[in-house]
């Protein structure tokens, strides 16, 4: 029997199961004064954030700077003394005030406020431990293990050897908790909601997990040996293939004539051409544009016409199999009342994710009505027009406070649109942010070539020299910085582009379904290693001419 | 002086935007500030009454400072609220 529990830091880790038990309070106290122990517990923070100083990481410094202050409340100090006037023993007299702020602040309706609480329990589980002259004596391990638990604090895991840390199953945290914020940080695979059953993980023993689906197995319960990882990951893409399988509208994608498999997706503009994409033999939607549904429905579109549309799609296609593009509005996609009008350039202006987040009640709304249809599913979500990573961390922000009102929803795949040649130029600066990147050859050619992509004969300006060597600095970023990476330019859906691109390396390409038949069959009586002949000529070319020779060569 | 600030930041009166005003307080020592929501008062330089205010995202709340130098601290206050200080 497999256990599961909710997905809390995605990626596979494996390690000895060890529980982690605080150990519990004594009964002599060894500090007594409030100011004393303020003292010491101040020391400690700030032999802490002396050692946390070289991560750099503002997670951590931020948790310890709020601890601090509330260490340093008025407020706090002045109910503790009041309590000890009265009589109370100094541990007692922490128990219940903090008892009362813990009970205000889990009152308060917001979920990120509450989860503050745990900023407050952290503090008081120092302060007591403290206050008996005691340090904890955390664990010291000498090889990987995955940690157990009913609940860490940040401020343990801070002082954890992290080196030897593959994994952490916790009984409690939400997503948003600081906890899982910093095993976010540390990229920490956890597994979080399995409170009734980490303490009945056999400690000693081998065991995986998968952050990204909450599925945890150990030795004993059915995870193979070391030795035969080759095989198990051998048999997991099998069954993943049979999924497909039994799907059969979709189809399992093609092979080249040498053999490499390539997936053929379909982008997907209105609604009413689903039944296009489930004919084409396409294996998903790479790039629903959800826009044109916003377009489409005028400006008092409803949530609950949205939500319809949103769960007519995931009842004919899985919404693992598709890429839901947030709204991209702007440009030449203005939405009466949101997109300016007044703009000199709106190409350049604000748009796609800028204006998501200028206006963000546009992009709460659209992840609440996501959320409320995919059920409980995983979502994978496309941000469209990225120029940094400080716009993927302020999406993540917002995901997970819509989130918290939704249990049990996985955290969606974060993917980014790649269609600005600075980013195209700089993906290893989002791979911790992101779990996929899309090509979007349309933009990234416009902004490349300053080439307004509504004129005509623009068509074959990917083939100017400058413009292939961006896109292979595309495809080669993505691969250094291990993202997975599609195509979903009008590119990939002509014989030309779909060759050129596999001989790039790319091996995953959307395109309006009516293109998917030709270009299947096209490539599965093509070599790879052709394509790849022919991308290393393109890729010495000196001008665009030469290159549409040697394509059209090559292609015919 | 008082004044109603619209909260901008990502998500409400949380931990951080609350330490950066405590931290104003103690750079600001001669100006007394308080704010307020819903007729709840919290003294700034107490973060657990702040958070204890339960302000979200997009709330309006009224910041309250009286003392020497309360000009530039409201300018401080109000861009820590709608969130363009970090």
């Amino acid at each position: 029997m497999r256990f599961t529990g909710i997905p809390g830091v995605s990626g596979i880790g494996e390690g000895e199961i060890i529980h982690f038990l605080r150990s519990s309070y004594q009964d002599n106290t060894t500090v007594t004064s409030w100011e004393e122990l303020v003292a010491i517990a101040g020391k400690e923070f700030s032999e802490l954030q002396c050692e946390v100083k070289n991560g750099g990481d503002d997670d951590w410094h931020s948790i310890i700077n709020i601890q601090v202050e509330i260490l340093n409340d008025p407020a706090l100090s002045e109910e503790i003394s009041t309590s000890i006037q009265k009589g109370s023993a100094l541990p007692d007299a922490v128990r219940s005030v903090f008892a009362f702020w813990k009970e205000r602040l889990q009152s308060i309706p917001d979920g990120y406020l509450s989860e503050r609480v745990q900023d407050l329990k952290d503090l008081e589980e120092r302060l007591l431990r403290l206050a008996k002259g005691g340090k904890i004596s955390l664990p010291v391990f000498d090889r990987h293990v995955i940690l157990a638990a009913s609940e860490l604090f940040p401020s343990e895991l801070l002082q954890f050897d992290r080196r030897w840390i593959r994994g952490l199953v916790l009984g409690s945290g939400s997503i948003s908790s600081h906890i899982v914020l910093l095993a976010k940080a540390f990229r920490i695979p956890t597994v979080l909601g399995a409170a009734d059953f980490w303490a009945e993980l056999p400690e000693g023993e081998r065991m995986r997990l998968d952050g990204s689906n909450g599925e945890i197995v150990w030795a004993s319960n059915g995870l193979p040996d070391a030795g035969q990882e080759l095989h198990v990951q051998h048999q997991t893409n099998e069954v993943s293939v049979k999924a497909v399988d039994s799907q059969p509208c979709l189809s399992r994608g093609v092979y080249t004539a040498d053999g490499i498999k390539i997936k053929l997706l379909a982008n997907l503009d209105i609604i009413d051409d689903l039944h296009k994409v489930k004919e084409s033999g396409a294996q998903g939607v790479g790039l629903f544009r959800t826009e044109f549904i916003y377009l489409a429905g005028g400006a008092d579109f409803s949530e609950e016409d949205e939500l319809e549309i949103y769960k007519d799609l995931f009842s004919e296609i899985s919404s693992e199999k598709v890429v839901v593009r947030l709204l991209d509005l702007g440009s030449d996609k203005p939405w009466p009342g949101v997109t300016l009008t007044t703009e000199a350039n709106p190409a350049l202006g604000i748009r796609g994710i800028r204006l998501l987040l200028k206006e963000r009640w546009l992009l709460e709304r659209q992840l609440r009505v996501l959320f409320r249809a995919v059920g409980k599913k995983q979502l994978s979500l496309l941000l469209p027009m990225v120029g940094n990573v400080s716009e993927i961390k302020a999406v993540h922000e917002i995901i997970n406070i819509i989130l918290q009102k939704f249990p049990g929803l996985p955290y969606p795949k974060v993917g980014a649109m790649v269609e600005i040649p600075a980013i195209a130029m700089a993906l290893d600066s989002l791979k911790s942010d992101v779990d996929f990147v899309s090509l979007g050859t349309n933009d990234l050619t416009q902004y490349g070539m300053a080439l307004d992509r509504a004129l005509p004969g623009t068509g074959d300006a990917w083939l100017e020299p400058g413009m292939f060597r961006l896109l292979e600095q595309g495809v080669k970023g993505a691969r250094h910085a291990k993202l997975p990476l599609s195509v979903c330019g009008e590119l990939a859906g002509t014989i030309p582009g779909a060759m050129a691109l596999i001989g790039l390396g790319v091996r995953k390409l959307s395109m309006t379904p009516t293109q998917i038949p030709a270009i299947h069959d096209f490539i599965s009586k093509t070599k790879a290693e052709e394509c790849r002949t022919l991308t290393k000529k393109l890729l010495k070319s000196i001008n665009k001419a030469d290159s549409l020779a040697l394509l059209l060569a090559a292609s015919l | 002086m008082e004044q109603i600030v619209k909260m901008g930041d990502g998500v409400g009166l949380h931990g951080r935007p609350g330490v950066l005003l405590v931290d104003l307080c103690r750079k600001f020592p001669d100006s007394h500030i308080v704010i307020c929501k819903d007729g709840k008062e919290a003294q700034a330089t107490s973060l657990l009454n702040l958070l204890a205010l339960g302000v979200v995202r997009g709330d309006n709340v009224t910041v309250r400072i009286e003392g020497g130098d309360e000009e530039s601290a409201f300018a401080r206050a109000k861009a820590i609220l709608s969130g363009e200080a970090r």
